[in-house]
């Protein structure tokens, strides 16, 4: 659940073996799980139960610190992903230097000599497979915001203009959700996410987080069912030129930046549909984002009245 | 199979979800969803495999055969049906496609057929790019990966294999 605070526990008792649900258990899994495993333990974030474990004690705390407010620990051994690390470096009497290596499940992620930077793939890597497979929630691709008690959604692709949109949309007056996932739950509301707005400067792919500590009144708190689905992309010359979709193209809007699509298609178009069957959906692209923003608000409360 | 036997609706790998006029269709066996209007809707409904297009538009009141014979070619290029369809040769020498389209869009209740698809993403396309070890999705050079390491560590994300990883400069 959003707001709930990690409980953080002693590493050292965490040291059962984890293992993978049958379902997601491959033979390059078991052979990778041969290794020695010292420290492990099981998080869990809307019903997604992912293993961690790491060739160290030390290495797992330093996963276990980068945890997300919304991931928790719990007790349990068998899980439906597992991420695995290994510390590499220079062994003692040895010229060579080993990387530092991550893998998901089976899959080698990422190699470096930098331990930083295996911890970000770590962190983004968790955070995918929260939204692919957490059983009771619809994670969208998509910023949101809530604005005379109904969210407005913007799902899109990274480097669209997500995040500067939402910040636009928070500093016009709107109560900010998520830049980056639109959690659903399942009375098809869009539920907070407590994860700063991360934006990025002149293109670039690197960002800056804006802490929510600095936007304390703006922060949404509570669920909020959505209202409007935007789909826009930022062109330096565009004008914005809304367009209204109907419910099975915002419908498609939706699905396709939601990562659960394919694994549960069902599920996640029945969620989809309530959502779609109660918003309005819109489409165009954008140029400015602040006179976006504020012709969006206008919307909404146009269709209020 | 002759292109012109009566259409059959495929009905094997789908999730239908109906929204209003609307029919949501998800294909499991491609991944790809399809929204069908009106229109294809109500043709797409009458395809069992015993119904002719001219059947189909007698059935439908406000809606001519070259109107139906359009749709089911949409419907077709789709994938939605059995076998591939294609109107029969003499039902477009008179009247062009477009023009079928343009009496449809203006002059009919039902309005235009309008077919809107797309595939949906693995986990890591909806998160935008291939995140580096994925490995349901291939890449075939590195412009595929997301651009998640470090260039101030020396770190870029490259294609290797098929697959995108990080790895120093």
């Amino acid at each position: 659940m959003p707001g709930e605070k990690l409980k953080l526990m002693p590493v050292e008792i965490l040291n059962a073996p984890v293992e993978l649900t049958e379902r997601w258990a491959t033979p390059c899994f078991d052979k990778l799980s041969k290794l020695d495993w010292p420290a492990a333990c099981c998080v869990s974030s809307f019903g997604a139960n992912i293993g961690l474990r790491a060739s160290d004690n030390d290495l797992l705390r330093s996963m276990i610190d980068r945890l997300p407010p919304y991931v928790r620990l719990v007790d349990r051994d068998k899980c439906d992903t597992v991420i695995s690390m290994i510390r590499g470096g220079r062994e003692p009497g040895s010229r060579t230097r080993k990387f530092h290596l991550v893998y998901s499940n089976h899959s080698l992620i990422g190699r470096s000599h930098r331990i930083e930077e295996i911890l970000n793939l770590f962190d983004f890597q968790l955070n995918i497979i929260i939204a692919a497979m957490s059983p009771s929630r619809v994670f969208v691709h998509a910023g949101a915001v809530a604005w005379r008690g109904r969210a407005i959604v913007v799902p899109g692709p990274s480097m669209s203009g997500k995040s500067s949109l939402i910040k636009e949309l928070v500093d016009a007056g709107a109560k900010y959700l998520s830049d980056e996932y639109a959690i659903i739950d399942q009375d098809g509301r869009v539920e907070p996410l407590e994860k700063p707005i991360s934006l990025r400067e002149n293109g670039s792919r690197h960002q800056t987080d804006v802490p929510l500590s600095s936007m304390r009144e703006k922060v949404a708190k509570q669920p909020y069912p959505v209202g409007l689905v935007v789909g826009t992309r930022y062109r330096e010359t565009a004008k914005w030129k809304p367009k209204k979709l109907t419910p099975g193209q915002g419908l498609l809007l939706m699905l396709s930046n939601t990562p659960a699509g394919r694994i549960n298609p069902l599920r996640v178009l029945s969620s989809l549909r309530n959502v779609a069957g109660q918003a309005s959906s819109i489409s165009s692209n954008r140029g400015d984002a602040k006179t976006t923003a504020t012709s969006i608000l206008q919307l909404v409360d146009e269709m209020a009245v | 199979m002759s292109k012109h036997e009566n259409p059959k609706a495929k009905d094997k790998n789908l999730i239908l979800q109906k929204m209003g006029d609307e029919t949501i269709v998800y294909d499991t066996a491609r991944d790809e969803a399809i929204c069908l209007n009106k229109t294809a809707t109500s043709v797409w409904e009458r395809c069992d495999g015993e119904t002719s297009a001219h059947e189909i538009a007698t059935a439908l009141d406000d809606i001519g055969v070259e109107d139906v014979q359009l749709t089911l070619e949409r419907l077709s290029r789709s994938k939605l049906l059995e076998a591939a369809y294609r109107a029969p040769s003499e039902t477009f020498q008179t009247t062009s496609r477009r023009d079928v389209l343009r009496k449809l869009a203006t002059a009919s209740a039902f309005g235009a057929p309008l077919i809107a698809s797309i595939t949906a993403p693995t986990a890591a396309q909806a998160a935008s790019c291939i995140p580096p070890g994925d490995l349901l999705n291939f890449c075939t050079n590195p412009s595929q990966c997301c651009d998640d390491c470090d260039i101030n560590l020396n770190l870029i994300v490259d294609c290797v294999a098929g697959l995108c990883i990080c790895v120093d400069l």
